[in-house]
């Protein structure tokens, strides 16, 4: 017999603690499969050399599941001079994204918008031009060019320290600065960058370090309220039979980036007001 | 090329393919004929031409350098090839000056990536790293003379090509005094009174049955097509570059699903995709790539030799 | 699926031909190049297009044919851009909306004009045409679109001014563009063929030959714009259609002139061959050559 039984305030206690165990145990849960999200911004404009190793390599890091983000940051809206500005942060890679525009440059005369990118930081010219064209590509199908007619918007992408996933961080630096800076499109875009190990493991954002024993991966980038695909870049050499689970897998993980990036802009129209 | 097309051709097109008959009278699926011809360019190590459909004409170019790397710095053997796409202002007007520098280097970029895993997926490539610090280099160069369409998989064709043209010449590696080694070319001895600078270098050649492809796969209206004229690619509504190798360690009785690697997916030219077109489309790809392998297979092993003195535009 | 990799071809086109008898009606010492003499006696002669006065002589500039009429010498050369005649049907592309104008391309050496008065609009002839249709001029024709025209007149410095004011000119609809070289078309007074196979072709003086499914018939609504045929192009008509553009292209490709005759001989001659055979140069050449030689017999009797 519970030895409480008899003093009815202490019964009515030991079902509160049962609740709030199973709270608590739900919190934890629900709190797991969120990405961890750092809540400090601290733009490392001052220390862009100093990468931060201490902190990437405590064991929540360095033992996170399958399914896990790195710690990540993010931020709509970094500067006030530019049309519109966005910051990510994933781990160790960290990418800053200004746009420039919609204006005329007194060439571009056809009837939908340019949309130029320009990056920073890389110094691996192949690399430039592989990440420009996926960037370009992926960010000119959500944007509605028809709507700035002769015009040209011009995005400077400022790789500040890359850690592996630069393109996918690139991608959400992107999709923030497009969110602050008023130009109309059709949503936010969420990306995930997934690598495939040999035995079939996937790690989702991996680390440089993280990706070396990889057989390949991917990055993939898509707009959830369409549910299309912008930009899919995948690497290294996948059997035919994995792609596709592949693929599904980073799109569930780029599911799970979208209210991060979604609070993300809401804090900053918040903050304008 | 700049090709404009009215709305009402693009309606007819559209509705053309969505029956799986293009204007050309090629179902979806359907490769324009193709020319391939290897030893155009004596000045190379190994050159290749591709005419695709009469009208795109690419030509691609090795040249082999001996290199001298840092084997403590680079612990992983990297992949010897670089690729470099060059596209004239021949093929368009567009391109003249720096016009085709971007959409070029872009392009080297996709076969770079396509052949990112070369060293594991063409078997005797590994023979290129001579011995701890030297490796050949293999420099592929690839020059777009006229676009009408399907540049991409017209350049892996001469890309393949190219290297099944290239000869590499045997080497004797014996070490030398300061542990570094010294690296003789390997003339077999025939006899005779003949000086050793007479005999010929022992050559040999690269397995290309494995091979990376590029391909471009287009979505048009809800069909996929493969090879698109100048007309269809004004009515793509999303692109995909797919990268596509022979697996020769499978099996050749298991499924088709076996026996081919990707190497690269890219999306390319903007446009919106849904998840389920991504998978047929990298499913066209591979079959696609099966038809290539082996017409290219016929062409390579029935191809006579060029009569030296010809030009290749003849 | 079909994927065929071969060879460069052992003959070209051009050698094809010339082992026929094709190309033999073409008398040797009537070509000449730039810079060669026409003719021996100069002053019996005018000079016309295509040559200069040197030291008192005629001279070529250009490589062609030369063409004698009356005491009028002239050389016609092979390749040239179009040059348009009064009554020429065209096939022409839009490139620009002007006030009160339309530009368009016409494969010539200057865009041609199609003025706004010189277009049927809804309500009639001689209707004046006002502001509100300046302002309607885009929702009429849009750039990229196609349209069959008259050369109405030939400005002098080779601008073409057309006009559309017949039933049968205007907008083109559904169909397939071949662009060919100007001077494969032969000139007849038909431009417009309705062929038994069910679909029509409009073979523009300019090079640019219309495969469609219908002639056009110019149907405005009082609304101005054009009725729009979005259905489907049932898929046996689109097949001959497209059978037909295969034989355009075949045609050009081995310099034969492209006119009702030739462009039916070469279709009933293609039946036995799968549509995109007639792109690969081994059925081509063979069928080139079966096609020559029947319109040369052809041409024999009628003599």
């Amino acid at each position: 017999m519970n030895i409480f039984a008899n003093i009815p305030f202490m019964k009515y206690l030991s079902f509160l603690l049962l609740l709030f165990t199973f709270f608590v145990i739900l919190f934890i849960i629900f709190v797991s499969r969120m990405p961890t999200i750092r809540s400090n911004l601290s733009i490392p404009l001052t220390h862009l050399n100093r990468i931060d190793d201490v902190r990437m390599e405590t064991d929540d890091v360095e033992k996170r599941s399958a399914t896990a983000f790195r710690p990540l940051c993010v931020k709509c809206g970094v500067f006030g001079a530019q049309d519109g500005s966005g910051y990510a942060e994933f781990g160790n890679t960290r990418v800053l994204a200004q746009i420039t525009g919609p204006e005329g440059d007194g060439k571009w005369e056809e009837a939908y918008a340019k949309v130029t990118i320009t990056l920073k930081g890389v110094e691996n010219e192949t690399k430039v031009a592989e990440l420009r064209a996926d960037m370009t590509s992926s960010l000119s199908a959500v944007i509605f060019v028809n709507k700035y007619p002769g015009k040209v918007i011009d995005i400077e992408v400022t790789v500040l320290s890359d850690d592996g996933g630069v393109l996918s961080t690139a991608i959400t630096a992107v999709t923030l600065a497009l969110a602050h800076s008023g130009i109309e499109h059709m949503g936010l875009t969420a990306s995930a960058h997934v690598t495939l190990r040999q035995n079939g493991d996937y790690i989702t954002d991996p680390s440089t370090s993280e990706a070396e024993d990889a057989i390949g991966g991917v990055t993939f980038a898509f707009v959830p309220n369409l549910g299309q695909t912008t930009c899919v870049n995948l690497y290294g050499r996948i059997p035919l039979k994995a792609t596709s689970p592949l693929l599904e897998f980073a799109r569930q993980r780029a599911i799970a980036l979208v209210p991060a990036i979604h609070k993300a802009v809401v804090n900053s129209v918040k903050e304008r007001k | 090329m700049e090709v404009h097309i009215s709305d009402d051709e693009k309606l007819f097109l559209i509705h053309g393919v969505e029956q799986d008959i293009r204007n050309d009278g090629r179902a979806c699926a359907d490769f324009r004929p193709m020319i391939l011809e290897r030893g155009v360019l004596s000045g190379t190590n190994g050159s290749c031409r591709v005419q695709l459909g009469q009208t795109t004409d690419v030509l691609a170019g090795i040249k082999l350098e001996l290199e001298a790397y840092d084997p403590i710095a680079e612990k992983q053997p990297k992949q010897p090839m670089s690729f470099h796409v060059d596209f004239s202002a021949n093929a368009s007007s567009q391109f003249a000056g720096k016009g085709g520098d971007q959409y070029g280097e872009e392009l080297s970029a996709a076969f770079q990536v396509a052949y990112s895993r070369s060293l594991d997926i063409i078997p005797n490539l590994s023979k290129t790293q001579l011995a701890a610090g030297y490796r050949w280099k293999i420099h592929v160069d690839i020059s777009v003379l006229q676009w009408a369409g399907s540049v991409p998989d017209a350049c892996s064709l001469a890309i393949i090509g190219a290297l099944s043209d290239l000869e590499i010449p045997e080497v004797d590696v014996t070490p030398d005094d300061g542990g570094k080694v010294s690296i003789v070319l390997k003339r077999p001895r025939i006899g005779g009174d003949v000086r050793d600078e007479e005999v010929p270098v022992a050559m040999w050649k690269l397995i290309v049955t494995s091979c990376p492809m590029l391909l471009t796969v287009s979505k048009i209206g809800t069909a996929n097509l493969v090879d698109c004229s100048p007309e269809e690619e004004c009515c793509i509504r999303s692109q995909l570059l797919i990268g596509v190798a022979k697996n020769l360690e499978s099996t050749p009785e298991s499924d088709d699903a076996n026996e081919y690697d990707i190497t690269c997916v890219k999306q390319h030219g903007g446009g919106l995709l849904e998840m389920e077109s991504i998978d047929d489309m990298t499913k066209l790809a591979t079959r696609t790539a099966k038809g290539l392998y082996e017409a290219i297979g016929n062409r390579l092993n029935t191809e006579e030799k060029r009569k030296p003195g010809h030009s290749f535009l003849l | 699926m079909s994927i065929e990799i071969s060879g460069p071809p052992l003959v070209s086109p051009w050698m094809m031909l010339t082992m026929s008898d094709a190309r033999n009606d073409i008398d040797k010492d009537k070509i000449v190049i730039p810079g060669q003499a026409v003719c021996d006696a100069p002053q019996q002669f005018m000079r016309g297009h295509g040559t200069y006065i040197r030291d008192g002589e005629i001279v070529s500039s250009l490589s062609g044919v030369v063409q004698q009429l009356n005491r009028l010498l002239m050389v016609k050369t092979i390749k040239q851009r179009y040059a348009g005649e009064v009554g020429d049907v065209v096939v022409a592309r839009v490139v620009e909306v002007q006030a009160k104008r339309w530009k368009c391309d016409v494969s010539s050496r200057l865009h041609a004009n199609l003025p706004l008065g010189s277009v049927l609009l809804p309500g009639g002839d001689f209707r004046r045409k006002d502001v509100e249709d300046e302002e309607k001029m885009s929702e009429f024709l849009k750039n990229g679109e196609l349209i069959c025209a008259e050369v109405q007149q030939v400005q002098h410095d080779g601008t073409l001014m057309l006009h559309t004011r017949n039933n049968k000119y205007g907008k083109l609809q559904q169909g397939i563009l071949i662009k060919v070289p100007p001077h494969l078309i032969k000139k007849s007074k038909k431009h417009f063929h309705t062929l038994p196979y069910g679909m029509a072709v409009i073979i523009g003086c300019n090079g640019n030959v219309w495969v469609t499914p219908a002639l056009p018939e110019t149907t405005v609504e009082e609304d101005g714009s054009h009725v729009h045929e979005f259905q489907i192009v049932p898929q046996d008509i689109r097949l001959v259609m497209i059978r037909v553009a295969a034989c355009v292209r075949l045609l050009r490709d081995y310099s034969i002139s492209i006119f009702l005759n030739s462009l039916t001989t070469c279709y009933e001659m293609s039946q036995p061959y799968d549509i995109k055979e007639l792109s690969e140069q081994e059925t081509s050449s063979r069928l080139a050559y079966l096609i020559t030689a029947r319109l040369l017999q052809e041409l024999q009797q009628q003599k």
